[in-house]
């Protein structure tokens, strides 16, 4: 399946700005602050293509932002339009009061279930494959919200939508880092 | 596609079926079914799919005509309405940003704001005061009759896996998966399978199960080499592997890219003075990829990276492997260089 050029041109544009608008601050970076300076353009390019409408896009933006060192990169590569950090930080302190709520939640939950795990007998068969493969999915949904930036405040249905959006930008992503890598490695070749 | 659409050829199937029972030949009924918002596809597909209807009929000769010509009057005024309507609960549960991506195959994007209030929590009770009471009784009958041409139906049609995908998640075993949803202002209904629990925790659980389900298999189509597998758990592994391996991706994109450019300055125009070729990410492609991502291997291909990293510090394993996956695929490239100087000059201007 092929994204939308628009998308690709939007990532195109927004990135390469931001590069233009890093490349003026600072000479001599080493590799590896370039590769940052590089990965982080080309994440905050993509999470910005998306104008705050998913979560993941909010929550990366927030994150980067937040760390002292990064913010003033984040604060050029966005430019004027410098709307978004702020809603998505607010929108995080909703969600981190949504999420206390639901560990309290679980917390109990977990405690009820023990219980009534020392009182009922040896399940039959089934229902302990069952169990098994919640289990199994229960820790998988984890290491998904690990992945996803700002997964751990969604819930299931969010993270499945989310996860979506997000393969599908890395995808143009990739795509267009790629093009952009071979056609400099040909252009710097003699 | 394919997936979405099943369940809509299993109303298609019945309504199909009921209309050429009420006059022979129908011919301008399949696109009287077809929904007018979206499905464009579909015209192809039901022509197909009522082939398997004769098993259905030969099913119910002994029924009077005089009834299923009430039940197809019965079913003529709100059957598009039935269809649309289901059309929009199903996709309506989509963000915008991900049916637009797969609009390609949905084709009702616009479709998606109409029916998002409608999907709001059921209640149990209405079910009783939805539609008319004629209709509760024909539901009924059909309900029943179904049970007969069931059989008949699901050999044909692979409509079995999305409906057995359902049965799954409940522990009976029931051969009547039929969810009438009947679109009302603010709820919607849900009429409760046979031997199964109707208090709202239960349907609420049911819902939910159903939109996960719904959306895993979005997934499916999106991530490559998904199509085999059929659990949660074996999709979410799936999943989580491809995340990684496109972050992944990226990360030594980015490091290629650090290497190549001292100054980080991208000219673009100059970088697109030959004519190349560049590969995309595609579905033949990706599962190369990413099967090549085990950390057992080292092998390092790219000259340009080997001369400027001297001292490597945090690079991660899988970019060694990167980047004798991207020999490999390069020249399965289908990416044109011009197209990508398009972009970036559009973008410039404007």
């Amino acid at each position: 399946m092929c994204p939308h050029s628009s998308l690709k041109q939007e990532f195109l544009k927004k990135w390469i700005m931001g590069l233009q608008r890093c490349s003026f601050s600072k000479k001599n970076m080493s590799i590896l602050e370039r590769k940052k300076t590089i990965k982080l353009s080309a994440d905050i390019a993509m999470a910005s293509a998306r104008n705050g409408t998913t979560r993941w896009s909010r929550a990366l933006i927030s994150n980067a932002s937040k760390d002292g060192s990064d913010n003033r990169l984040v604060q050029q590569i966005l430019g004027p339009e410098s709307n978004t950090p702020v809603a998505a930080i607010t929108n995080k302190a909703r969600t981190r009061r949504a999420l206390v709520c639901k560990k309290i939640v679980k917390r109990s939950r977990r405690q009820i279930r023990r219980r009534r795990r020392k009182c009922v007998a040896a399940a039959p068969v089934k229902a302990v494959t069952s169990s098994i493969a919640k289990h199994l999915v229960r820790k998988r949904t984890q290491v998904l919200k690990t992945l996803i930036p700002g997964g751990e405040f969604m819930d299931e249905i969010c993270l499945i939508e989310e996860t979506l959006d997000y393969i599908t930008s890395l995808r143009v992503q990739v795509d267009v880092m790629r093009s952009v890598a071979s056609a400099s490695v040909r252009a710097s070749e003699p | 596609m394919n997936r979405a659409l099943p369940e809509t050829l299993q109303w298609q199937q019945q309504q199909q079926s009921y209309f050429s029972e009420l006059s022979g030949v129908f011919p301008s009924q399949t696109s009287y079914l077809c929904f007018d918002g979206g499905f464009m596809s579909s015209d192809s597909v039901v022509t197909r799919e009522v082939k398997p209807d004769n098993g259905l009929e030969t099913a119910w000769p002994e029924q009077g005509k005089l009834e299923m010509g009430s039940f197809g009057f019965e079913f003529e005024p709100c059957g598009p309405s039935y269809n649309m309507n289901y059309a929009i609960s199903r996709t309506s549960s989509c963000p915008l940003a991900a049916a637009e991506l797969v609009s390609g195959k949905m084709g009702s994007g616009s479709a998606v704001g109409s029916g998002n209030e409608s999907f709001k929590k059921r209640k149990a009770d209405k079910l009783q005061n939805s539609k008319a009471v004629v209709e509760d009784d024909s539901m009924k009958k059909i309900k029943a009759y179904e049970e007969e041409g069931e059989s008949k139906i699901t050999g044909p049609s692979n409509s079995n896996k999305s409906k057995h995908k359902k049965e799954n998640s409940t522990d009976t075993s029931k051969e009547n998966s039929k969810v009438s949803e009947v679109q009302k202002p603010d709820y919607i209904h849900v009429r409760a399978r046979r031997g199964q629990a109707t208090d709202s925790h239960s349907l609420a659980e049911r819902v939910r199960r159903e939109k996960i389900s719904e959306r895993m298999k979005y997934l499916q189509d999106l991530v490559p080499g998904c199509n085999k597998i059929t659990g949660k758990a074996g999709m979410l592994d799936e999943i989580i592997n491809y995340v990684q391996s496109l972050q992944r991706q990226v990360e030594f994109l980015s490091m290629k890219l650090a290497a190549v450019n001292p100054r980080l300055d991208f000219n673009i125009d100059n970088l697109f003075t030959k004519v190349e070729e560049f590969p995309t990410v595609q579905e033949v492609a990706n599962p190369i990829h990413y099967q090549h991502f085990n950390p057992a291997q080292e092998v390092v291909s790219e000259t340009a990276l080997r001369r400027t990293i001297s001292a490597p510090v945090t690079i991660p394993d899988a970019s060694f492997l990167d980047s004798s996956c991207f020999a490999q695929i390069q020249p399965s490239a289908a990416w044109d260089d011009v197209e990508l100087q398009n972009l970036y000059n559009v973008g410039r201007f404007h």
